[in-house]
């Protein structure tokens, strides 16, 4: 963070809040911000690498385009967590994965292109890792990310 | 919903990342054989629609100095849920406020995620929430480590 200075900011937010839908986003992000296309191209190529900016593109919605999207915990022995984040690292649809401070330890998100495709896959991986795994779908959504405060 | 076969194709090639460059839909547009023109008129036509949530950079919380971060789980058997969700949803530390389907085993179904950038402010930030929504009994549920963080791909099966 420190080594970002008020033009990475600025070209943070903008990038989280106001992205130009044009044929020359960063062209008009540089007009914007009053430096150049190269400056901006750099300045965000050295956000990436710092691991500041994860990704540029679209977000999209999953139940938009169909999918089903759950919340998923279970209880797992520490000693097959590796193996588990293994085996979770070969599953597309399953995004994001932690390990939590609770007595339900691992949590994970699940997005599949249909009820279906969840239920097969919770179902392989309670029987490869002897768990069980709940399920909670959100039945209503209040927010979702906006953009995170550079101040 | 709709969008046609262009579209997921748009989709494929705009839900990672986009080139950083002077005409990042160029390549897209050649591609498919349509104009960088059409594309972006449809990238707004799914914005309007909602299927695109927006364009733009995806941050990680602790690089952008969000470091203290939890996921606070709240019972909501007394009061109204929809009106604490929204309460929830008001505050811009948190990012992400759902009512789920929960299992009896685990009674606690509205999801916040809260972002702060000190363990002090995280827990002024949940006393407030608790206070101005009445719910006082609730979990916090804190990363220990994490497995995966990726992005979703659609349309790659």
């Amino acid at each position: 963070m420190d080594r970002l200075d008020d033009i990475d900011k600025r070209l943070l937010d903008i990038l989280q809040n106001q992205f130009p839908v044009a044929v020359n986003p960063f062209q008009a992000i540089a007009d914007k911000l009053g430096i150049s296309l190269s400056d901006v191209v750099q300045r965000i190529e050295s956000q990436k690498e710092m691991g500041i900016i994860r990704r540029v593109g679209a977000i999209i919605d999953a139940s938009r385009v169909g999918y089903k999207s759950t919340l998923c915990a279970c209880k797992m022995p520490e000693h097959i967590i590796g193996e588990f984040a293994a085996a979770v690292n070969d599953i597309p649809y399953i995004t994001h994965n932690y390990v939590r401070d609770h007595e339900l330890n691992i949590w994970f998100t699940l997005t599949t292109p249909s009820i279906e495709d969840r239920g097969r896959i919770i179902k392989e991986l309670e029987a490869a890792f002897h768990i069980i795994i709940i399920c909670m779908p959100a039945q209503k959504v209040y927010k979702i990310r906006v953009s995170l405060g550079m101040e | 919903m709709n969008y046609d076969q262009v579209d997921k194709d748009i989709i494929k090639m705009i839900q990672t990342d986009i080139p950083v460059s002077e005409r990042p839909y160029k390549a897209l547009a050649d591609m498919i054989n349509i104009s960088e023109q059409e594309i972006v008129e449809r990238i707004k036509m799914m914005q309007e629609q909602g299927v695109i949530r927006r364009m733009g950079a995806v941050l990680r919380h602790q690089r952008a100095g969000y470091t203290v971060n939890a996921m606070v789980a709240w019972k909501t058997d007394s009061i109204d849920a929809d009106q604490a969700g929204e309460i929830m949803a008001g505050y811009k530390e948190v990012s992400h406020c759902y009512f789920r389907e929960v299992p009896e085993s685990f009674p606690y179904p509205l999801f916040t995620m809260i972002h702060a950038r000190t363990e002090e402010q995280l827990k002024r930030l949940i006393d407030n929430i608790a206070i101005s929504t009445g719910l006082y009994d609730y979990l916090v549920i804190k990363s220990k480590q994490e497995l995966k963080k990726t992005s979703m791909e659609y349309f790659n099966s």
